[in-house]
This record gives C-alpha cells, sequence and structure tokens, in this order.
C-alpha cells in the first residue's frame, strides 16, 4: 500500500511530497517522537483527515485510536459487540487481553483497560488494514510485555496489512518486519527487522543504527 | 435507620425548598401588614383558606385538569417538531442556520401580540395551545440541538471508521448518549408549559379555564380568590417540576 502525503500541521510543514510504501500483509512500525506526524499519517492512511496527494485504495480497516474511544454507557464485550463483533469472539479477545469482566461498564475502566479493550475491538474486528495508534501508552510494563509477545505471532498469523504507531523502540522491534523512524520535517529512515534482530535487541547492531539515526 | 446518599439527598433539597416557601411567606405575611389594605394585598391566611375552598370545587378541578391537558398537548407538540428539526439542523448545517434565525425571531415576539394575533386564527380554546406551541419550541429546539451537538465526536468518527450501520449508530450511540440532556431539558420544558398555558387562557378569555376564573376574580374584586387560584397554579407547576425532575434523574 502506498500514499503519496503532504501535510502542514498549523504552520508546520510534517511531511513534502513525501513517499510512503506499506508492504501487504506485513507489520511496518512508525517510529518517532511525539509530533513528527506518526498519527497524521495513520489518519490520513485512514482517510479520516484530508492530505495533498494521493493514496491507494483498500478494503475495510480497522483501527485502535490514540484514545480509548470506549462508548462509556456500554460494557466492554458490548463495545466490541457494537462494531459488529460476534459474542463469542469478543468473549475470546476480551480474554486475550487480559479483561478480567467483560461485563463491566466502559465507564468504571481504568486507562489501561479501556485501551485493552479498544484493542481487541481492533483485533477482532476483521479488516485488510489494520492500523494500531500507540496501543499500548497506558497499559503497564509487565502486561504490555505480555501482550507484544503475543501479538506478533498474531499478526503474522492473520497476515493483515498492519501499521502501528509508537514512539517505544523496544515495541517496535518485537513486533514490526520493518520499521520506518520520522523525524522532524518527514525526515524517514527504514529498517527492517529480522527475527535475530528481535532475539538479541539489546545488543545487537539494529539497535544502535536506530538509536545513530535518532541522535543525528 | 441509615439512608443511602440519594434519600439523604432527596431530603435535604426538600428541606431547603420548605425554608424556601416559609421564607416567602414570611416576607407575604410582612407585607401584608405594611400594606395594610386586604383588596390590594390579602393575608397568606385567608389566601390559604380561600385555597382549600377552591380545591372543594369542581369547576376548579376541571379547569386544572384542562390547563394540565393542554399544557401537555403544546409541549407534546413542540417537542417533536423541535426534535425533528434539530434533526434535520444537525445533519444539514444550512438548515440548522435558517431554523435558528427563526427560532430567534420567536423568541423576540411579544406573547400577548403574537395571542392577539392567533385569536383570529384559531377557536378561543385553541388559542392557548398554539401559543404554547410558539413558546416552547424555539426553547426546545435549543436544548435538543445542542444535546445533538454534545454527542462525542470521537465516538461518532470512530463508529463511521469500523462502518457500524446507521441504526446501530443511533440506538447504540447517539440516543444514550443525548438521553439524560433530552430528558431534563423536556422536564423543565413541561413545567413552563403550564405557566404559558394559564397566561394564555387568562387574555384569551377561554371559557370554563383556569385562566378564565383568575380573570374572572380580579374582575369582580375578589383579590383572596385571585391570589388563592394563582398560589395554587404555582404549587402545582413546582410539583410538576420536582416530579418531572426525579423521574429525569432516574432515566438519567
Amino acid at each position: 500500500m502506498k500514499i503519496t502525503i503532504t501535510k502542514k500541521f498549523d504552520d508546520r510543514l510534517l511531511f513534502d511530497h513525501r513517499e510512503f510504501t506499506f508492504a501487504e500483509g506485513k507489520i511496518t512500525c512508525l517510529l518517532g517522537e511525539s509530533g513528527v506526524g506518526k498519527t497524521t499519517l495513520l489518519r490520513a492512511l485512514a482517510g479520516l483527515d484530508d492530505f495533498e496527494g494521493e493514496k491507494e485504495t483498500h478494503g475495510n480497516l480497522s483501527i485502535a485510536f490514540q484514545e480509548p474511544r470506549l462508548l462509556p454507557h456500554a460494557s466492554a464485550k458490548g463495545n466490541l459487540t457494537f462494531v459488529g463483533v460476534e459474542d463469542e469472539a469478543a468473549k475470546k479477545w476480551l480474554e486475550w487481553v487480559e479483561i478480567a469482566d467483560e461485563s463491566q461498564s466502559a465507564s468504571t475502566l481504568s486507562g489501561g483497560e479501556k485501551q485493552r479493550v479498544a484493542l481487541a475491538r481492533a483485533l477482532a474486528k476483521e479488516s485488510e488494514l489494520l492500523l494500531l495508534d500507540e496501543p499500548f501508552s497506558s497499559v503497564d510494563t509487565a502486561r504490555k510485555v505480555r501482550l507484544l509477545k503475543k501479538l506478533r505471532p498474531l499478526l503474522v498469523d492473520q497476515k493483515r496489512t498492519t501499521i502501528f504507531v509508537t514512539h517505544d523502540i523496544d515495541e517496535a522491534v518485537f513486533v514490526a518486519d520493518e520499521i520506518i523512524l520520522i523525524s522532524n520535517g518527514g525526515k524517514t529512515a527504514t529498517f527492517s527487522v529480522s527475527d535475530e534482530d528481535r532475539k538479541t535487541f539489546g545488543t545487537s547492531s539494529l539497535r544502535a543504527k536506530i538509536y545513530e539515526e535518532i541522535l543525528g | 435507620m441509615k439512608l443511602s446518599r440519594k434519600k439523604k439527598g432527596i431530603i435535604i433539597n426538600a428541606v431547603w425548598g420548605l425554608c424556601a416557601l416559609l421564607f416567602l411567606a414570611l416576607f407575604w405575611l410582612i407585607a401584608y401588614f405594611a400594606v395594610g389594605n386586604d383588596y390590594i394585598l390579602p393575608s397568606p391566611w385567608l389566601t390559604v383558606v380561600k385555597s382549600f375552598e377552591a380545591f372543594a370545587t369542581a369547576d376548579f378541578w376541571w379547569a386544572f385538569a384542562s390547563a394540565f391537558l393542554r399544557a401537555l398537548i403544546a409541549f407534546s407538540i413542540s417537542a417533536v417538531l423541535a426534535f425533528v428539526f434539530a434533526l434535520i439542523s444537525y445533519l444539514y448545517p444550512s438548515f440548522g442556520r435558517v431554523f435558528t434565525a427563526i427560532c430567534a425571531v420567536l423568541r423576540s415576539l411579544p406573547t400577548m401580540a403574537a395571542l392577539l394575533i392567533l385569536l383570529f386564527l384559531f377557536r378561543r380554546a385553541e388559542v392557548p395551545v398554539a401559543v404554547g406551541v410558539l413558546t416552547l419550541t424555539p426553547v426546545l429546539f435549543t436544548g435538543y440541538f445542542n444535546a445533538f451537538s454534545g454527542v462525542d465526536k470521537g465516538l461518532i468518527e470512530m463508529s463511521k471508521t469500523f462502518g457500524v450501520p446507521l441504526k446501530k449508530r443511533l440506538v447504540s450511540l447517539y440516543i444514550p448518549s443525548m438521553k439524560g440532556a433530552l430528558i431534563l431539558e423536556s422536564a423543565s420544558s413541561l413545567s413552563f408549559s403550564l405557566k404559558i398555558i394559564v397566561s394564555a387562557e387568562i387574555l384569551a378569555n377561554v371559557a370554563g379555564s383556569l385562566g378564565k376564573q383568575m380573570f374572572d376574580a380580579a374582575n369582580y374584586g375578589q383579590t383572596p380568590t385571585l391570589y388563592a387560584l394563582t398560589l395554587i397554579v404555582c404549587l402545582l407547576g413546582l410539583l410538576i417540576e420536582w416530579s418531572a425532575g426525579l423521574i429525569a434523574k432516574e432515566g438519567v
């Protein structure tokens, strides 16, 4: 999937006729600090915001927004069935993201729980394109590590084109086939991630390369 | 016996309400002694006696029932019109701008002038309802439109992105989000409707109505009766507002 984008945010030029290519059926991570345009790019891909340029059309999509965006008056399960997920599937996905009580009202869930329900909703909904915008930003570390470990095998199995936004390098390496590092001004650098990199990330040359790119 | 927080709240509100009424009664008593003329300002006690006399007559209850029915009809018509216009305005902002301007004109219209004009167009008994609709519709339109506009834009975007059908969005997103505001707005308008209806009945001189009874009392110098009827309508209006508010809070 390809997009060519020129986009301003307030008076700042985020992307100037920048082209991004996302491999079909693969997991691509957009990595970068806050404000470089990761979410803006994601929203342009989803067709939620206007931009100058062009993009290839995609089939239906599923998204986990940066904010959970749950129906406050519905239960955790109700938030999944609202988007068309069957009851049994909803139950299964809520267990997958470690939500203990599917009938708990969304308004009484903690920030981390809400984010996990939103992730379950995105994963449960069948789609050709999956967009995940910082899905673990409010999740506690131990649970995040457990979910990240399960997430990649799941996404590989589903073979969905997945675009995952994060500002956490470890998350990016855990999950992605490819990392696109975005810096201020729309400058990008692309890194392929191998299974070897995932095993040895703490000491591998990939980490050094990414840090070198960030520090310029 | 330990009371729940909710029941404590109701009791506290009732006590404060009672204190307010007692304060007003005291103020009335002081004013009565200051004026010193039963014809101009009757005593609270005499007014209460006349109120009980009015309660005892079938005429009063028929008159009150017809005023209440007119208030209900005016409110119902206004609520339906306001909801439809608010929905259309929400979906088509251009229409919303036009209708908001029309509402501004209706709100500026002197109610009594409107009543006199409507006397040419409607039968006397129907005029209070027409006045009620003219007055309530702009008020309810603003409230309902704000309820529509207040639905979380993030949730709307989420539901559209996931391809949730319109009917499901209305039932599971819009209505639950708007329910509280709609109920509270409607509850306060119902009580307001009664006040408008009685005022219109006075001016339109509707036969057999509460308004006519008040008009006749004023015309024949029966000031205590006039005060008594006014007090009764006031208290009944407060009761409707309080009851509607309780129902609204349960619904919310």
